[in-house]
């Protein structure tokens, strides 16, 4: 597995390439992006054709700016701040037409992971529809610590807050979905 | 707490919460809940979308791009991604139109639509000046080979997933295509895939 530090100097290298002309690399850089772009945009939305859309979108806004990065962050920070903005440009344009829970894709279509007992399932379902529900700052501050297992330091960063909003944020997350949990 | 459990505390702080935790049984059971609560969190995977749903995902960046006018923004060359774009949607109208049979006039004419409909003007005359250069294109060479004839199943969810919101009359033709002809389109919407 490729460490943090390595990864981001792979990806700065074919951002150079790509500011260059070579479009090849930033082929390499959605492949190597793509689905983490996608599994944080379904954690933000709740549902798998807007987070397709959101995905694309975000490819989309970072080929057009890519020629501006100077590389002050990590581009998997750049990209990250990329998605919280359109998932904040989805929310103020108010619901979306299209919604298709992930659940409602045919059964053949997904790798699923093994089964976690009944308990453990029940608790799952009822945790992802907490987070649907929580303001959108404690939404994101929760799945960049979660789920992309941001420090604090970079959830600050990608969020335009503080550090002590950021943790703020995570733990009212937390003690929200723990009352939702019963936990 | 959840610094402590999420590993983002100081190391003199971890130990001091960690020592007052193991002798405070309310503080444990704070604990233990909390810990229960992150842990069903980090093992809530999302479903994956599949393998046909990651293959399409760089060809329909391509066409969106192009779409958008965008392609080539940073690149002062050659303009390929809008060429790309350009072909794939040339070749699913003169695919459809190899299962419809109708004069060569009418399938550079439905080609002709579907791209217009699609592409801007300059990304249009590019792929048209490249692929169309006063002739209909051929199936590459390279498909008349031993290549696999994707399942009815697989090519209709790759067709669903590259054109979700297509209604075109020749999107319901695509969907009747021969197998010669579906592979050929397979070829050219997902050219990593073949």
């Amino acid at each position: 597995m490729t460490s943090p530090p390595d990864r981001n100097e792979r990806d700065l290298a074919l951002i150079r390439r790509f500011q260059a002309g070579d479009q090849r690399a930033f082929d390499l850089l959605v492949e190597e992006h793509r689905r983490e772009v996608y599994r944080l945009a379904y954690r933000l939305l709740g549902n798998h054709a807007d987070a397709d859309d959101l995905a694309q979108e975000a490819f989309l806004r970072c080929y057009r700016s890519l020629g501006r990065f100077r590389g002050e962050s990590s581009f998997r920070t750049y990209l990250t701040r990329i998605v919280l903005n359109l998932s904040a440009d989805l929310r103020r344009a108010g619901s979306r037409g299209r919604q298709v829970p992930m659940e409602e894709v045919p059964e053949g279509d997904l790798a699923r992971a093994a089964p976690p007992d009944g308990a453990e399932l029940v608790l799952e379902a009822t945790l992802r529809r907490a987070i649907r529900r929580l303001p959108p700052r404690q939404r994101e501050a929760l799945v960049l610590r979660v789920f992309q297992e941001m420090k604090f330091r970079e959830i600050a960063e990608v969020m335009g807050c503080t550090v002590g909003t950021a943790k703020a944020n995570f733990f009212h997350a937390l003690k929200r979905l723990r009352q939702r949990a019963g936990l | 707490m959840p610094l402590v459990l999420t590993g983002e505390a100081e190391p003199p702080e971890a130990s001091r919460v960690r020592a007052h935790v193991s002798a405070c049984p309310g503080c444990r059971d704070e604990s233990e809940r909390l810990s229960r609560l992150l842990g069903c969190l980090d093992g809530a995977a999302i479903p994956d979308p599949g393998p046909v749903y990651w293959e399409s995902f760089l060809p329909r960046l391509r066409n969106r791009i192009a779409m958008r006018g965008l392609a080539g923004g940073t690149r002062p060359r050659r303009q390929g991604w809008a060429v790309a774009a350009g072909v794939s949607v040339l070749l699913l109208g003169a695919a459809s139109a190899v299962n419809l049979q109708p004069s060569a006039e009418g399938r550079q004419r439905m080609a002709l639509d579907y791209l217009a409909l699609r592409a801007d003007p300059k990304t249009l005359s590019r792929a048209l000046d490249e692929v169309l250069p006063g002739s209909e294109p051929s199936p590459p060479d390279s498909l008349s080979g031993a290549l696999a004839v994707p399942r009815p199943a697989e090519f209709q969810r790759a067709l669903d997933t590259l054109l979700p919101q297509d209604d075109s009359d020749l999107y319901s033709a695509a969907k009747d295509l021969s197998p010669e002809a579906r592979r050929w389109l397979l070829m050219a919407l997902m050219p990593d895939r073949v």
